[in-house]
């Protein structure tokens, strides 16, 4: 699709007469399919979602004279299948985000640890030993352990994983403010 | 609570979904905070799965597409790389505490023995505990020695002298008795991954360069890689010292990998620290 494509008046009423016959319920359809779409890209995070909804809802309507007799059933679900490519196309405009290198980095990663340490030691036992314990383990002995400590804490797996979790999000933000104020 | 099971949730993270699905999920999320939770719990596991490597290879390329493009996917990825050195370093200090290799020709540490032997003799229930506690720590010893290693474990005694393993970026040093003269002290220093062809190493002590290793090469293991290194007994008396490992590419220019401490300690340190 040409980027510049714009869509005329005439575009969106081939649209709509092709979602419904009756005028109302095309609009209706596609309102629906473009909040849809809004909440999909918004679901990756992205700020620009109206945006990239409008980009996928053009692309369909540019093709709709290739499309119209090929898509049959519901045809919100190929409004979809183009803005999956979009969402790709998207973000293969920026680079995928790899690990930065550590190189160089050696202070900053000996400070990052020795706040790590002293966030873990300011954590009741009781939560130092559940969070150590619940992210410890890996392959088969991860789930295992796991079912053990839920066990022994008298609460279900899932629960587990919340508290777990809770204690680490706490321990990321200690850490945070401690590399932050060792910055200043 | 609608039901939305751990699976869907990955595939949500991860993008796999189809986007319908998504875009579902995506409402049913943002109205449900334990369910909003439950999926920031999972994004955690994803991420020490991902700093593991333990990550299909298409699981791994939707991860760094998806999630680590996120607002807050490089601050999750450090804490995470972070809590996973932090965690193999506690591993490493609690075998070490149950399986510290013996320095050649130390006596072997008698225990307090005089008045466990009184006792023995004259309380049976104690003895029957005692031998109750003995069997127990036989058992668990003999499981340890047979179960999966892990990736940071205990220095292994082979025919021809100790060697010790190190885990990457630790602050508290490993802790390696003198050698005796003429015995060379073997380093395997751990790895996640295998990347370059060659490795080189560079020891320090207290900031000053003694010596370094080129054209080493990365060993697998069962979990892990590790880069051995051999050092001569005669550079090695008691002190803190910094091994630091670069990868050498393609391009010739070493790339640091990561530090690993260690501490030489005499045999009469040791000796004293055992008997305690």
């Amino acid at each position: 699709m040409n980027k510049d494509w714009f869509m005329s008046e005439e575009a969106f009423e081939a649209l709509l007469d092709w979602l419904a016959s009756d005028r109302e319920q095309a609009g209706v359809k596609y309102e629906e399919i473009r909040s849809g779409l809004i909440k999909y890209f918004s679901s990756r995070g992205l700020s620009n979602a109206e945006d990239l909804a409008d980009e996928t809802i053009n692309r369909v309507a540019s093709r709709l004279s290739e499309i119209r007799d090929q898509v049959e059933g519901d045809k919100s679900r190929y409004f979809y299948g183009v803005a999956r490519l979009v969402l790709l196309e998207h973000f293969r405009r920026k680079p995928p985000q790899r690990p930065p290198d550590s190189d160089g980095d050696s202070a900053r990663v000996e400070i990052e640890h020795r706040c790590l340490e002293e966030c873990i030691a300011k954590l009741s036992e009781e939560n130092r030993k559940l969070v150590l314990g619940y992210y410890q383990a890996d392959g088969r002995e991860k789930i295992e352990q796991r079912r053990l400590l839920a066990e022994k804490l008298g609460i279900a797996p899932n629960a587990l994983r919340i508290r777990a979790y809770r204690i680490r999000a706490a321990l990321q933000k200690c850490v945070q403010r401690c590399v932050d104020h060792s910055d200043e | 609570m609608p039901n939305v099971d751990e699976q869907e949730m990955r595939s949500y993270l991860l993008g796999s979904l189809s986007p319908e699905r998504e875009a579902e999920l995506y409402v049913l999320f943002q109205g449900d905070a334990d369910l909003r939770e439950e999926l920031l719990a999972i994004e955690a596991e994803l991420f020490d799965d991902y700093v593991t490597g333990r990550l299909a290879a298409a699981d791994k390329e939707l991860f760094e597409t998806f999630v680590l493009t996120t607002e807050t996917g490089q601050e999750k990825l450090r804490f995470a790389e972070n809590f996973g050195n932090f965690q193999q370093v506690q591993n490493a200090e609690e075998v070490s505490t149950a399986y510290r290799a013996p320095a050649p020709n130390v006596p072997p540490v008698r225990s307090s023995s005089a008045s466990l032997a009184t006792k023995f003799y004259k309380n049976r229930a104690f003895t029957i505990l005692l031998i109750v506690l003995a069997a127990l720590l036989i058992t668990l010893a003999s499981w340890l020695s047979f179960r999966k290693p892990r990736a940071s474990t205990v220095a292994k005694l082979p025919p021809s002298g100790p060697v010790f393993q190190l885990a990457p970026g630790s602050l508290r040093p490993y802790d390696v008795v003198q050698p005796t003269k003429n015995e060379p002290v073997k380093l395997e220093l751990e790895l996640a991954k295998s990347d370059f062809k060659a490795y080189k190493t560079q020891l320090f002590r207290e900031d000053e360069a003694l010596e370094s290793r080129e054209e080493l090469k990365t060993e697998p293991r069962s979990t892990h890689y590790v880069v051995p290194v051999t050092i001569t007994a005669e550079i090695l008396t008691p002190g803190e010292y910094q091994l630091k490992l670069s990868g050498v590419p393609v391009s010739g220019q070493p790339e640091f990998i990561d530090s690993y401490s260690f501490r030489v300690t005499s045999e009469e340190v040791d000796r004293q620290r055992l008997a305690r």
